[in-house]
């Protein structure tokens, strides 16, 4: 699911919101507090999440190892 | 020396902390800065904004209107109050919950923004400021990054310039000994867990790949998600930016002609 913001937010990252890119249904609940947020910035704040640290990195590497490749 | 305008061939850079003072003397006045209008836009999905007056970067390739070349003759001074009621009144207006200060360099003036944002964050109306900046003062100043922290709707963008330190000084006319400060901000504002994320110009008519690589591996160093996370700007034509691009001695025309092909 977060490798799916930053996928997201290559299309659109500032001018709409999470909500508008993936539905809220396919959010999980834990992540429904940020889909009012655009997507940089809903990553930025998941990243501040202690509980979603982790998960965030790890789809941070993924996503630029196919970025860069 | 003079107080540099807009850049021209064979410039004479300038330390930008010097002319961030020197046009601190312009615009602002004890905790008032210089505005020049208040509305609402689209970007961000729909967002009230402060247009302020005053920068401490002469990008060739800058939109701001020319207030950011002659902030003497333009604009005129509001107290953090009145801006802050300037804003939320735009916000109520247009319908939006958003607002940031926009066409200027919004760390100047530190009194002015801390002030705005006290009322920013105890308002309802408004759930995300949004702070975009050059970096240069964040990067110089880990207290005024820490200050910043302590705003919760704050969420910060850092516009990088530039890849390497001789692209940054031909884009923004300061010294290259300033490229590293605001990757310096970068690193203060994750130690300081603030919300950010950070743009840059790497538009392929004016960044070539090997240096936007280069960018994003100092970025990488530093974060590996501001890195992934990082938004790709491209630069349009307005006449501001046609103007300054011609005065640099880069024929406007051809530039906007080129095909954009992103790498």
């Amino acid at each position: 699911m977060v490798l799916k913001i930053f996928e997201v937010a290559e299309i659109e990252g500032e001018d709409y919101d999470l909500h508008n890119l993936i539905a809220d249904s396919k959010l999980c609940h834990e992540l429904s507090y940020l889909s009012k947020y655009p997507p940089r910035v809903a990553i930025a704040k998941l990243y501040l999440n202690r509980d979603w640290r982790e998960a965030v990195l790890k789809a941070a590497k993924m996503y630029l190892k196919a970025k860069l490749r | 020396m003079s107080y540099p305008r807009m850049l021209t061939k064979g410039f004479k850079p300038f330390d930008p902390l010097w002319l961030a003072r020197k046009t601190e003397e312009i615009v602002c006045k004890d905790e008032s800065r210089k505005y020049t209008a208040f509305y609402a836009t689209g970007v961000y999905g729909g967002i009230a904004t402060g247009y302020a007056v005053g920068c401490c970067f002469r990008c060739f390739f800058c939109w701001s209107d020319w207030s950011r070349d002659f902030p003497e003759l333009y604009g005129e001074f509001y107290s953090a109050e009145e801006a802050y009621r300037n804003i939320v009144k735009a916000a109520k207006r247009w319908g939006v919950r958003r607002a940031r200060i926009s066409a200027c360099e919004p760390t100047l003036c530190r009194d002015h923004l801390v002030k705005l944002l006290e009322m920013i964050d105890k308002d309802d109306r408004i759930e995300l400021f949004i702070l975009e900046t050059n970096g240069v003062l964040f990067g110089v100043n880990k207290n005024y990054v820490k200050e910043i922290s302590s705003f919760k709707k704050v969420h910060v963008r850092v516009s990088l310039k530039a890849g390497i330190p001789e692209a940054f000084t031909a884009r923004t006319g300061a010294i290259k000994e300033a490229f590293h400060l605001p990757f310096e901000a970068i690193r203060n504002l994750l130690k300081y867990n603030v919300s950010f994320h950070v743009a840059a110009m790497t538009d392929p008519r004016l960044m070539t790949n090997s240096e936007r690589l280069e960018l994003i591996r100092r970025l990488r160093e530093i974060d590996e998600v501001v890195a992934a996370n990082l938004e790709e700007e491209i630069c349009d034509p307005y006449d501001t930016t046609i103007v300054r691009m011609q005065v640099y001695g880069v024929d406007p025309v051809k530039f906007f002609r080129k095909r954009l092909v992103w790498y």
